[in-house]
């Protein structure tokens, strides 16, 4: 990328914002592809998983899941695994846990 | 948001702003189309810090899937349509006993023990040519590097892979 400096006319700066708006909507674009790469691994993992805060309530659900749960995600979101008769495997996270769930009992 | 780019556009908008400024002193224009100037530049600042916000939303919520998927309690490797590994989560690393400097650009089927690579290739190949809407599972053993053996269920379905958009395969290892 170019560096502005005092001595270039006002079109040569002009078309440095426009070049450095062009860079800002590319990296934009890369992030959205980026993190619709990471959902879908997520979202579309044939085991059921779930992700619990630090106090073991919901966070996240993948679809799996929400299909082994019966119920619309914001419903099952906020709410422990135990009360929802839930348990499983899990691996402790920098902050909370990822589950693969099983039904209890 | 890379920190450096976003510095960069600040002082780059701050720049452009000043030599504005100092054109506009120099050589006055009328009050219109000053004001056209100021409104235009006040625009570009706007658009700046919404695409910037966006952007550092979409990082934050792209760490935060990867982070998932890479403490998921089962072992998941993702490879290109080459069968090279472009990412292997922590449970993987543990079940294949090696580091990510060892997997990561590595043909998987080197991770598969000899008696079973033929099978392994034949099958990914017909992955790749004709990809299935769901995983296909089968078993086979992986070797580690230390040359021991692991018995295994293997489910791998077809992904796009971010940025390129070709084709990847995601391989669910379970230890039998």
């Amino acid at each position: 990328m170019r560096r502005l400096d005092d001595r270039q006319d006002l079109s040569d700066a002009l078309r440095t914002v426009r070049e450095a708006s062009r860079s800002l909507q590319s990296t934009a674009d890369d992030l959205a592809a980026q993190r619709q790469y990471y959902v879908d691994l997520f979202e579309l993992a044939p085991e059921p998983y779930a992700v619990t805060d630090e106090r073991d309530r919901i966070v996240a659900l993948n679809r799996a899941a929400v299909e082994l749960l019966g119920l619309r995600p914001e419903r099952a979101v906020g709410r422990s695994l135990k009360s929802l008769r839930l348990d499983g495997e899990m691996r402790e996270m920098r902050t909370g846990r990822c589950w693969r769930l099983e039904r209890k009992g | 948001m890379a920190g450096a780019q976003s510095e960069w556009l600040k002082s780059t908008l701050a720049a452009v702003r000043e030599l504005m400024v100092q054109r506009l002193e120099k050589q006055p224009l009328d009050a219109e189309t000053e004001r056209d100037i100021q409104m235009a530049l006040e625009e570009l600042e706007v658009m700046w810090e919404e695409l910037q916000g966006q952007a550092e939303l979409l990082q934050k919520e792209s760490e935060r899937y990867q982070e998932f998927f890479d403490y998921a309690p089962d072992a998941y490797v993702v490879t290109d349509a080459g069968c090279s590994v472009r990412e292997a989560n922590r449970a993987a690393l543990e079940l294949l006993q090696t580091g990510k400097a060892s997997l990561l650009g590595h043909p998987f089927s080197d991770f598969v023990s000899e008696s079973d690579r033929t099978a392994f290739l034949s099958r990914f190949i017909g992955l790749v040519l004709e990809p299935a809407e769901k995983a296909i599972t089968w078993r086979c053993r992986l070797q580690r590097p230390d040359r021991t053996l692991v018995p295994v269920t293997i489910s791998v379905r077809a992904i796009p892979l971010r940025k390129s958009g070709i084709a990847g395969l995601c391989w669910l290892v379970r230890p039998d």
